[in-house]
């Protein structure tokens, strides 16, 4: 028995042995990695193919791509990065760059990047600015849109969705007295409703220089009174404001009017209901008088800390060209962030189209010019959002004064600054 | 008989693992604890200033709060359940295999899954309400007030971790010889006399085991906050490990992150040696 | 034994000879199996629910509704495709056999370790004994969350990060497995061990042949825990392996949950796929911890 222990015990060791021989040998190539969020397998021959092109332009850089859950990415590459193994280029959304940017971990993308600053519109390319330098270079984005149940509508007398904000809000509570349904006006969960809401009325969040909380208005004040007396009146159902991934559920199962998204969502629909996407509309985002909407961008960053920051920059430079942007925005409902590429007539084809997703690229694809990136040009933007949900659901859920409120939010967001 | 040179060889194995993936591992929190440190720069010693932040930081205590009450709801309830049902499952009767194998899914489906049919059944005009409703109770908020989250959080926990302590309970009864119950039976005893006399005291390891684990499962529980309530409302169900989370890797705070995970470990060594007093005492009794 | 009340102590070692051989087991009466059959099948229904819902969705076809209140439970029209198209589009067959090579060792290691240690710990008499104990219950009180960046340096260092060995090692061994095993070797008489050393075995001999067949119930159930834990192992293989054809199951089938395509039916189906294995392996086990009981395993 001792003797088929200690064999057991060998071949375990030996295993072992073999398992550690396995490391991969480079050929003298300069190696980056590149990292994505969710984008394979559907993705795989893009990424691959661009990953082909580049390596044929650069024949001393080899590119490895991994493909990482959303929800991880941002564990991962913390956690890479304590050991100095960061991936060298990064898929990011604006607040995580923001955050990374303000810990001095990423790439100045002004000075690596600086002829491609003027292909984008400013609002897309702020959204990898942190005290005035930028450091990330857009990728794809979507700007906001709406989908919307046709049916509901008309019960209630309405034959067209609402254009604006405040008519959203007037049109939910007419839906709601007449049918019993939800619309839940502009957006429904706390998680994204201020910080969204403010700048889209105009009202920045933090000064200009990031060193003070800017919100404390009485446009902001007004905003969010009007706020509590559509939940007093019962416009904003509690599951909705509470969970944000109830919204699109509820659409589909014919409990709600309309759902404010992106249309690169619209699909979700289609998979939840097919019969609800059938009868399902397109309609342009809901806007204020600032006339501009909106946008969830992904970005691409380069760490700071790659050995080959040459050979990132071009590779991100390539992922990001007019050919290779207009390729990707046909494999899905997305826009290039990229001036010349979004131009493409293409975008225009969606006007007449039936199928709610086309249609809301299309109303997408004419927002773009007011697209804007609305996490605060600050490394602390996601815990300037958290602040922001938690101030919101304290005035709706209980009752605090929305004066008091504010007053309270802005004393957090300056002590978070000024640390 | 037994020399003690023979433990350290028995207990080398994973004496060597446990010191390279776990003591190096919390020596090296103990000392980020009292440092600033974001990972992409060397940490920095900053003394007591982490502690200082959480013993000054409300979030803190609220959650310190909320780990405590989730776990006063969630492990006497787990002990005391999960035992019961091993009993039951210790039974011979048909297709009692069947029975075992279906406590025991809620381990096996994905959390994601799980959240997604409880919420449903939490929902406000969801299953659960209407069932109460039906007996003539008014609509419960299960996951939209703060006063009732938690609870609903632990119910799931309970629902969740009930087969896992099941079998571990199960594989305590099946040691038990079945002749100890046959001769209590005959001497007359009941249900319950049965099993306190005979039961209770025979898998108190077990017992003793099941309580250790669990206490230690609830303070440490996170991902069911993260998928059913994101900590909310109003932070109602942050744990003190969702806000190691949170301030580990959302607002890449390590050093503050560390400290509150330190933090934790005291509470829970506490807890813990308090229990083992306890057994020593009663092992001794007995 | 502990005395207890109402229990004669000579009765019992009476009746415990007489059935020496029997493999009676308790035989509840009738109406104790009503009541008994009536809680079970209320509980199950409550725990088998999720388990129902995720098989019913991958059999639903593409024009069925996957969320409705409430929740349906039957597919409509019954179909295939959701596992055809989830084989198809993913190498299954390489995650399967990555899951496998990861498990195993993630499963023999741990037993063979906690064994060995809880034996020693509840046992052997040795100074430190309850310091060690207490420190290795210790290191189950730090939540991953904070250690996994410390172990992630230390693995770095080894030059085992991108490789199994680097995901196996970790969950080579934890304090559970060891506390659980601890608590099965405090449950064995005295008598039995002491036996066997007046026979001239030694301590590995006492230990393998007489002392670690007795904790198979328990063994058996730490076998199926750690096959859960190492089979759904999500974090390590994602921040360790670079490479996707490396890939165990688990982190292969989140690829279903595609940034613009999330198709519900398809997570359905890949949840059921990586569910078929382990209870595959609960079943089999359960032959183990249920009909060996420990009275039949202690030898006359």
């Amino acid at each position: 028995m001792k003797k088929a222990l200690s064999g057991l015990l060998i071949v375990l060791m030996i295993t072992f042995l073999a398992a550690c021989g396995d490391e991969e040998g480079s050929d003298g190539k300069k190696e980056i990695v590149f990292n994505t969020m969710e984008l394979s397998p559907t993705f795989d021959d893009y990424i691959n193919g661009m990953i082909e092109s580049f390596e044929e332009e650069n024949p001393d850089v080899k590119v490895v791509w991994e493909d990482v859950p959303a929800k991880n990415i941002e564990q991962k590459t913390l956690t890479e990065a304590s050991s100095g193994n960061m991936s060298d280029v990064v898929n990011l959304n604006p607040r995580f760059t923001k955050r990374l940017a303000g810990e001095g971990a990423l790439l100045n993308m002004d000075e690596a990047a600086s002829d491609y600053k003027d292909r984008y519109p400013e609002g897309l390319w702020a959204s990898g600015v942190v005290d005035g330098t930028s450091y990330a270079v857009p990728w794809y984005f979507t700007t906001g849109g709406v989908i919307y149940n046709p049916e509901i509508l008309a019960e209630a007398g309405f034959d067209a969705p609402p254009e604006t904000i405040d008519e959203a809000w007037e049109m939910s509570e007419k839906i709601y007295e007449e049918t019993g349904t939800y619309a839940g006006g502009y957006t429904t969960t706390s998680w994204q409703d201020l910080w969204i809401l403010f700048p889209t009325y105009g009202i920045d969040l933090v000064n200009e220089e990031g060193t003070k909380a800017a919100f404390n208005t009485p446009e902001a004040l007004e905003l969010l009174t009007e706020r509590k007396e559509y939940y007093d009146k019962g416009l904003i159902p509690d599951d909705l404001l509470l969970d944000s991934s109830l919204a699109s559920e509820w659409y589909a199962d014919g409990r709600l009017a309309w759902w404010v998204s992106g249309p690169q969502l619209y699909r979700q629909i289609e998979d939840l209901n097919p019969e609800m996407y059938e009868k399902s509309k397109a309609a342009p985002f809901f806007v204020s008088d600032e006339d501009i909407v909106y946008s969830a961008i992904q970005n691409l960053v380069v760490s700071k800390n790659t050995k080959h920051p040459e050979a990132a920059t071009a590779f991100v430079k390539h992922v990001t060209n007019v050919e290779n942007q207009l390729e990707f925005t046909d494999l899905a409902a997305i826009l290039p962030t990229n001036e010349e590429a979004a131009s493409d007539d293409k975008f225009l084809e969606g006007k007449d189209s039936e199928d709610p997703q086309e249609k809301g690229n299309y109303y997408s694809a004419t927002n773009i010019e007011k697209a804007v990136d609305m996490a605060p040009p600050i490394g602390n933007a996601n815990e300037i959002n958290t602040i922001l949900s938690e101030t919101y659901e304290e005035v709706l859920l209980n009752d605090l004064d929305p004066k008091e409120a504010l007053d309270n939010a802005e004393k957090q967001v300056n002590e978070l600054l000024s640390e | 008989m037994y020399k003690e040179r023979h433990a350290w060889l028995f207990l080398s194995p994973a004496a060597i693992l446990l010191l390279l993936f776990s003591l190096i591992p919390i020596g090296w929190v103990i000392y980020l604890s009292f440092t600033s440190y974001n990972v992409f720069t060397p940490p920095e010693f900053v003394g007591l200033e982490n502690y200082k932040k959480a013993f000054d930081d409300g979030d803190f205590w609220k959650a310190l709060k909320n780990t405590f009450f989730y776990w006063i709801m969630v492990t006497p309830a787990i002990t005391i359940i999960s035992l019961l049902l091993a009993i039951l499952v210790n039974q011979k009767l048909m297709g009692i295999k069947m029975y075992r194998l279906a406590f025991y899914f809620p381990v096996l489906v994905s959390v994601v899954i799980t959240a997604l049919l409880w919420k449903w059944m939490f929902a406000s005009e969801g299953l659960l309400n209407y069932l109460i409703s039906l007996i003539g109770i008014d609509a419960i908020p299960w996951l939209t007030s703060e006063n009732t989250a938690m609870i609903s959080i632990a119910i799931v926990t309970v629902w969740q971790g009930i087969g896992y302590y099941m079998i571990i309970y199960l594989a305590g009864l099946q040691a038990i010889s079945p002749q100890l119950y046959e001769a209590a039976e005959i001497d007359g005893a009941g249900f319950w006399r049965k099993h306190m006399s005979i039961t209770f005291p025979l898998i108190r390891p077990i017992i003793f085991f099941v309580t250790v684990i669990s206490t230690m499962g609830a303070f440490k529980e996170f991902t069911l906050m993260l998928v059913m309530t994101g900590g909310g409302p109003l932070k109602s169900t942050t744990t003190l490990v969702y806000m190691v989370y949170q301030e580990a890797f959302e607002n890449i705070n390590f050093g503050y992150a560390s400290a509150i995970a330190v933090l934790l470990f005291v509470v829970i060594l506490l807890i813990t040696i308090l229990n083992m007093i306890a057994q020593d005492r009663k092992d001794q009794s007995s | 034994m502990p005395q207890q009340p109402g229990l004669d102590q000579a009765k019992v070692t009476e009746i415990e000879s007489k059935n020496k051989m029997s493999k009676r087991r308790l035989k509840p009466k009738t109406v104790n199996k009503l009541v008994s059959y009536l809680l079970l099948t209320v509980l199950a229904l409550f725990t088998i629910m999720p388990f129902i819902w995720t098989v019913s969705t991958s059999f639903k076809s593409a024009n069925e509704s996957v969320f409705s209140f409430p929740p349906t439970f039957i597919p409509e029209n019954f179909t295939f495709a959701n596992y055809i198209e989830v084989w198809n589009t993913l190498p299954i067959p390489i995650y399967l056999m990555n899951s496998a090579i990861l498990t195993f060792f993630g499963v023999v290691l741990p037993l063979l370790f906690a064994s060995l240690a809880g034996f020693a710990l509840a046992r052997i008499n040795f100074r430190g004994n309850k310091i060690v104990f207490i420190l290795i219950i210790a290191t189950m009180m730090i939540p991953v969350e904070a250690s996994m960046i410390p172990i992630y340096l230390i693995l770095n260092k080894m030059g085992l990060v991108g490789t199994y060995t680097g995901v196996i090692l970790p969950t080579a061994i934890n304090a559970f497995g060891i506390f659980l095993m601890r608590q099965a070797y405090l449950g064995i008489p005295k008598e039995i061990e002491e036996s066997a050393i007046i026979d001239g075995a030694n301590v590995f001999q006492v230990w393998w042949r007489i002392m670690m067949p007795m904790t198979k119930p328990m063994l058996a159930t730490l076998a199926i825990l750690c096959f859960i834990g190492a089979w759904n192992n999500f974090l390590w293989p994602l921040i360790l392996l670079k490479d996707s054809s490396m890939y165990p199951l688990t982190v292969g089938l989140y690829q279903l949950e595609g940034q613009f395509s999330a198709n519900t039916r398809h997570i359905a189906t890949g949840t059921i796929i990586a569910l078929i294995p382990i209870l595959i392996v609960f079943l089999a086990l359960q032959r183990h911890f249920v009909e060996n009981s420990g009275s039949d395993s202690i030898k006359g």
